[in-house]
């Protein structure tokens, strides 16, 4: 594969048939718009920014891409395949070699028909596929490819599957989109880091409390001692508990921010976390500031026993104080929130906002199930339920909690 | 003392840690039937026997493992929140229903005397047979309980009375109804809402303490637990299911989770520990009740002392010092 500069802000891949890429992006091709495929991050990272993006979503934002390619000869609505034939005459036109000029033109004949309809374009891969596939095993076939869903030759992290619709969907597009499935609005887990990203002006958010390092007090061992959980833990996420707190700008207004973060420990509330929060809640209070916390949790850590139970009550405790000096708590649910986290802080919020169909619960829905020794009805402890039930007070798509919190924000008169 | 360890007051129900004791315990109360019917003299038999029993007994009861200190505070013997209510208080009277959904027999409040004092009791009943178990729901209760619970700390604020409660809960009952009237919400409101009323609270874990459904009742300025009772963050059964992936792991977890007065007293989860008598307060409940008695007055007799502005204070500066964890160099 080779990476050529067309302009200042464009380059373009350039595939050999004999490319490992080929049969991956010969894949993206049918699916998506070509012209991420054609012209990798470069130019779509540089200019994204939540501004950018925030106002009518990712789409709107690629459309202002593909249109300043191709020098604005197509409309918004036409951005998919079309775009590719004219970046690809772009690049033809642009090739001063005669071979690789040769090479761009081995492109078309798969890329052509699938202008035409995304079922066309799956046969023209099938029949590809099946082509390519006689040489080594005649009975893979397209469908069942796509059926097994798992493709080896795929690099890791390009593509995901959606785990609600089962829909095959571009990274970057889920990226760009706030991790929304574009297919089915499945609001995907994200890490604390990418949350605090998402609210907070770009570069606005300054993490406290960073040094805050859980200490095994109870000697815990299940399967495996606590210490060495923490400490894989502590390497795959690059904090030291499961929380990420600290001061921010959310569309100019000064908040404390506290996110948390389930890939730690399934983000369950022990010393540190409890801690992080209480202080959170504290220098809220003192400089009265809204606080924002986005909790996601499996509930309090087991593993510190009695200790995590106890920090329930010193965070609620600390939102007394901040409830008595008349501050602000918006406290947004996502999914998962349940046992000790919801039963004690994100229950607090003066404003509880959910994303759409997140679990909110006490107990486990599995717990439910077998204690009361029947099958849950369908959407029970998610957040429209909750919301009919009168324990929520928004249902907020992701896209929008930027602004909804703003907007609480701004009537509370913080 | 030893005549009354002799009796059994187990009910029937046997520990197996116990079968030895139980074993002895039934010897002796042959040789003293024995005795009644014949008339023969065998006092120094008996005698050596109830050492024995006495012997045996401080030997179990002395290293009694966390396991086995939750077998204890679950024996369906011990006494239970409605037996304190017998043996400590006076006069009760009972309040019902919390005036938004309905009334939760699982948690019990009213007022009561103690000793000298006017109080606020809010206790969790687990109840004594099986009608009354499923009454109480086996002492798990539902949001209207806590909610309950609530509304009458609030009553005592207003009227200036010291709360006490008795916990003694495996945990706030897990079910539809009970998540649709929020669970969690109740117990958080409560916690909130205890760690600042204007009036003293005592909380004594009589029994079981499982995690939010114990806390939710007692957030408090004095907590203190008896020696065999338990109080973690979960049931060792539900972490066991959770984190060994099966239910059988029970005891090892049990052992992981320090869930002892001993260890919860080391941790600074708790104020004090109150002694049971030899052989646990199923053995000598009126003997355990006196102590209980005794250390709800002391300490509201303490408390008393305290303006209420400082107390709630002193007891948020309480709460706040509990965790572990350490503060790492910037450097690093």
């Amino acid at each position: 594969m080779k990476v050529r500069k067309v302009s200042k802000q464009f380059s373009v891949f350039m595939l050999k048939k004999s490319d490992v890429f080929f049969r991956v992006f010969s894949f993206f091709l049918w699916r998506f718009s070509l012209f991420e495929a054609l012209c990798g991050q470069k130019c779509l990272s540089n200019p994204m920014k939540w501004d950018n993006f925030r106002c009518d979503g990712p789409r709107y934002f690629r459309g202002v891409l593909l249109g300043a390619t191709s020098g604005g000869l197509t409309k918004w609505g036409l951005c998919g395949y079309n775009h590719f034939l004219l970046t690809w005459l772009l690049l033809n036109c642009l090739s001063p070699n005669p071979q690789e000029d040769s090479l761009a033109k081995q492109t078309p004949p798969e890329a052509r028909p699938k202008k035409s309809s995304k079922a066309a374009s799956k046969k023209s891969s099938n029949a590809k596929k099946s082509s390519r596939s006689s040489k080594a095993e005649k009975t893979r076939t397209w469908e069942q490819v796509v059926e097994t869903g798992k493709r080896t030759d795929i690099p890791e992290g390009v593509w995901m599957r959606c785990p609600v619709c089962a829909a095959m969907v571009y990274q970057k597009n889920i990226e760009q989109n706030l991790h929304v499935c574009t297919e089915c609005e499945h609001h995907l887990r994200i890490n604390a880091d990418q949350r605090a990203e998402q609210l907070c002006d770009p570069d606005s958010f300054e993490p406290l409390w960073e040094n805050l390092a859980p200490v095994d007090s109870l000697n815990f061992s299940d399967l495996k001692p606590y210490k060495d959980s923490l400490a894989s833990d502590r390497k795959k996420t690059g904090h030291a508990d499961a929380l990420v707190c600290g001061k921010g700008f959310i569309k100019g207004r000064g908040v404390v921010l506290a996110c948390m973060d389930f890939r730690f420990r399934g983000a369950s509330m022990g010393s540190v976390v409890g801690e992080k929060i209480t202080r959170s809640i504290e220098l809220a209070t003192e400089l009265d500031l809204p606080l924002i916390v986005v909790s996601c949790s499996g509930g309090a850590r087991m593993q510190e026993g009695s200790l995590s139970l106890m920090q329930m009550a010193k965070t609620s405790a600390a939102l007394s104080r901040l409830d008595d000096a008349g501050g602000l708590f918006i406290s947004v649910l996502v999914d998962p929130t349940t046992g000790g986290v919801t039963a004690s802080f994100a229950m607090l919020g003066d404003v509880i906002i959910a994303e759409p169909k997140a679990l909110i619960g006490f107990a486990g829905p599995r717990v439910i199930a077998n204690t009361v020794r029947e099958e849950l009805p369908d959407g029970f402890q998610r957040s429209e339920h909750l919301l009919e039930k009168g324990f929520v007070d928004r249902v907020v798509h992701r896209k929008d909690l930027r602004s909804e919190i703003s907007r609480v924000i701004d009537y509370a008169g913080k | 003392m030893t005549a009354n360890t002799t009796t059994s007051p187990t009910n029937g129900f046997e520990l197996d840690f116990e079968r030895p004791l139980i074993q002895l315990e039934r010897q002796i109360a042959e040789l003293e039937s024995h005795a009644g019917q014949t008339g023969l003299n065998i006092n120094t038999e008996l005698r050596k026997l109830r050492q024995s029993h006495t012997s045996m007994l401080k030997k179990i009861y002395g290293q009694l493992g966390a396991w086995n200190t939750i077998k204890v505070a679950r024996h369906p013997a011990r006494p239970q929140s409605a037996d304190y209510l017998r043996m400590c208080f006076a006069d009760f009277c009972e309040l019902h229903g919390d005036r938004r959904y309905g009334d939760d027999a699982a948690i019990l409040t009213g007022f009561a005397r103690v000793g000298p004092y006017k109080c606020l009791l809010v206790a969790h009943a687990k109840g004594k047979d099986v009608k009354e178990r499923i009454r109480c729901n086996f002492g798990m209760p539902h949001p209207e309980g806590y909610r309950k619970a609530l509304l009458k700390m609030k009553l005592a604020e207003k009227y200036g009375l010291p709360i006490v409660t008795l916990v003694d809960t495996p945990g706030a009952y897990p079910g539809v109804g009970a998540e649709e009237r929020g669970q969690a919400q109740a117990i958080a409101q409560n916690l909130m809402e205890m760690s600042r009323l204007k009036t003293q609270i005592l909380t004594i874990v009589i029994g079981e303490g499982g995690s939010g459904g114990a806390l939710g009742i007692g957030v408090g300025d004095r907590m203190a637990m008896l020696q065999y009772a338990w109080y973690s963050v979960i049931s060792p059964e539900g972490c066991s299911s959770i984190l060994w992936k099966t239910g059988a792991s029970a005891d090892k977890a049990a052992e992981a989770l320090k869930l002892t007065a001993k260890d919860n007293f080391k941790h600074g989860v708790i104020d004090g520990i109150i002694e049971e008598p030899l052989g646990g307060a199923h053995r000598h409940p009126e003997l355990m009740a006196d102590r209980v008695q005794k250390w709800i007055v002391q300490n509201i007799r303490e408390l008393k002392r305290f303006k209420v502005d400082n107390l709630v204070n002193r007891r948020y500066e309480k709460i706040r010092k509990i965790g572990k964890f350490v503060e790492e160099q910037a450097s690093a």
